[in-house]
């Protein structure tokens, strides 16, 4: 079914990424999952941001779901979180939109520095509402139907955008932005293979 | 051992129906992934009008239930009088909520909710809530839905002849919504949506369907529009389709209002960027659409040489036309935009389907066995005697073939499957062959 649970702002640092703004759509989660699966989405964002080249897209699978990633040539980078059905190349022309907007309302200067709580960009969130029909985003941005000449590189797993010998349980046993509630969610939910399988 | 489990499930069964009590505020039950009883307190959760089971106790939880469930209160230890004491079923309704709420798709814990309402031990709007609760957790169980269906059937007949129903029809819809949104091709839950509006039209002398249906079909075509792979929604849209044959003029207007639509110009401009080459068209599109219903079919489908008594109705048959068309363009976005869909490609089936027996039914023909037959007219029961051999002539399909509406549909179809097979869209091929083989077209293609 077609549709986006997030949208995020980042920046690729020399070492990690840092979460600029986001927004989330989970009404479709379980209620208590809800703050574990916000949790994940922000990890794995983060996670293959850091593991993007800049002036790149790629387009990346799992399970039910699609991460959507753009980083520019100036370490800003951007992710959309949807459902399989969301067609990549609308979803790529969006990142590239918020994107624009962003670096035009908060001056590069700030990015290395800044963090979630200190960025002012309400706009995020309509966004994310606005979104959710991929045909009425695409009249949307009619005017920017040309994506710039970069390819979308597709990969059927996180696994793939991971770096040799890393595995992601062990990501995820090391973060320290997943509380211990989430990491025992994520664990229990491998094995039950229940939804949110990131 | 064995006391500590009992006294902590017994804790765990008090929780649970603590906050079941308050059912009417409740909207969805879960069970939290948790591996280890962190801090030693109770698993039952209740937070912002969810109720949830921290997932290490379910095991120990569920087989305690169970087993008294199955050993105490099944038949064979009934005793002749079958009755439920006041303090047995109330033991037995928290049980039987516990174990449901786990495991709802075990039909005989029904069947014991079942006895229970039929003795008045349970009231049925807190039973409607209860469902509601164990579709928030498994949107497909089908036992559920057979339930509520169980229990609907009776509180219609209760509520129809006080005129109430209006809110138990939204309840309904909405409850489908949600199982339907929470799990892709959830056939249970559209199949529901289909058994209320069915129901809906029996009662049709105290409550008025039309209006409806206009709000179904916007609904689902709104969700189909969205949900481009969910083919129980596209089942469902087809049901709606077919509910709107028959809408009176006002309900037309009213359908035209709502979708924000004019069905007739929709019509014509897909006509006049499809009409045959070599047909000269007397009339310019602005003529056409003010062509009365029955002008519009005899130019799209020349006179029928149907052989019956019958007094052809020509509105239906152009309002059917129209809808279909309406739904046609709607498919031709919905595959340009969303490349590769299957399921797209099976509606339009559908529609081309229902557009050629349209057809077929004017000039009174029917396809049996791979080939045209004429039909005998069930109505008026004409039945042609000197025509002994049903396969009709050639002179007869050349007339179809030659219908100003079966060349726009042809030149229409040739189009997309050209537009789409430049773009490598495997479905196109598939659905050349299917008119050239399923619907019989090969000679005229």
């Amino acid at each position: 079914m077609v549709r986006v649970y997030a949208l995020a702002v980042l920046y690729k640092g020399v070492n990690s990424a840092t979460v600029l703004k986001a927004a989330y759509d989970l009404q479709s989660f379980s209620f208590f999952q809800r703050s574990s699966v916000q949790e994940f989405m922000t990890f794995i964002s983060k996670t293959v941001v850091e593991r993007t080249q800049p002036a790149s897209r790629q387009s990346v699978k799992e399970g039910e779901y699609m991460l959507q990633v753009y980083v520019r040539a100036d370490n800003l980078a951007g992710v959309l979180i949807s459902d399989q059905e969301y067609p990549n190349r609308v979803a790529h022309t969006l990142i590239t939109k918020f994107l624009d907007e962003f670096a035009a309302k908060v001056p590069p200067n700030n990015w290395p520095t800044a963090n979630e709580t200190t960025i002012d960009f309400p706009v995020l969130p309509q966004y994310l509402a606005k979104y959710q029909n991929p045909k009425e985003a695409d009249a949307l941005t009619k005017i920017q139907n040309d994506l710039d000449e970069t390819k979308i590189i597709l990969h059927d797993t996180i696994k793939a955008v991971l770096e040799r010998g890393e595995k992601l349980d062990d990501l995820v046993e090391k973060s320290d932005s997943l509380t211990m509630h989430s990491k025992a969610f994520y664990k229990t939910a491998r094995k039950t293979n229940s939804c949110c399988n990131f | 051992m064995e006391e500590d489990k009992f006294a902590l499930v017994e804790k765990i069964i008090k929780d649970v129906h603590n906050v079941l009590s308050k059912i009417a505020d409740l909207y969805a039950f879960d069970v939290v992934p948790m591996d280890i009883n962190f801090q030693n307190k109770s698993p039952v959760l209740h937070l912002e009008n969810c109720l949830g089971l921290e997932s290490w106790c379910v095991k120990h939880v569920y087989m305690y239930c169970y087993s008294e469930l199955m050993d105490k209160y099944s038949p064979k230890f009934k005793r002749k009088s079958k009755k439920i004491s006041n303090i047995d079923s109330d033991r037995l309704i928290r049980l039987l909520n516990v174990t449901i709420l786990l495991n709802p798709e075990i039909n005989s814990l029904w069947n014991k909710r079942r006895d229970l309402v039929l003795g008045l031990l349970l009231d049925k709007t807190v039973e409607l809530h209860f469902i509601r609760l164990v579709l928030s957790r498994k949107p497909k169980c089908n036992e559920a839905f057979v339930y509520r269906r169980w229990l609907l059937e009776t509180i219609f007949q209760e509520n129809y002849e006080r005129n109430s129903i209006e809110h138990l029809i939204n309840d309904e819809l909405i409850i489908c919504d949600l199982a339907s949104d929470k799990s892709p091709n959830n056939y249970h839950s559209w199949n529901h949506r289909i058994w209320l509006l069915n129901k809906v039209k029996t009662i049709s002398t105290y409550y008025d369907p039309n209006a409806l249906y206009i709000k179904e079909y916007n609904s689902s075509e709104k969700w189909t529009s969205k949900h481009v792979s969910d083919f129980s929604c596209f089942h469902y849209h087809q049901y709606c389709i077919k509910n709107l044959y028959n809408l009176c003029n006002d309900s037309w207007k009213s359908l035209e209002k709502t979708l924000n639509i004019n069905f007739r110009k929709n019509l014509v401009r897909v006509l006049a960027s499809n009409f045959p080459k070599d047909v000269t068209i007397q009339a310019s599109e602005e003529n056409l659409l003010g062509y009365s219903e029955e002008n519009l079919m005899n130019l799209l489908l020349s006179y029928s040489n149907k052989i019956c008594n019958c007094i052809v109705n020509y509105v239906p048959m152009c309002k059917k036309i129209e809808i279909l068309f309406h739904a046609l363009v709607l498919n031709n976005e919905l595959i340009c935009f969303y490349k590769y869909h299957e399921t797209l490609w099976y509606h339009r089936r559908f529609i081309l389907h229902e557009i050629i027996s349209i057809m077929y039914e004017h000039f009174g023909l029917v396809r049996y066995n791979g080939a045209l037959v004429k039909k005998n007219c069930k109505i008026c029961n004409f039945d042609d005697m000197r025509q002994k051999q049903a396969k009709i002539g050639r002179y007869d399909t050349n007339h179809i073939y030659s219908s100003v509406l079966f060349n726009v549909i042809l030149s229409h179809e040739k189009q997309i499957i050209e537009e789409r097979q430049k773009d490598g869209d495997p479905n196109a091929d598939r659905h050349e062959k299917y008119l050239k083989f399923v619907e019989g077209f090969n000679n005229v293609m």
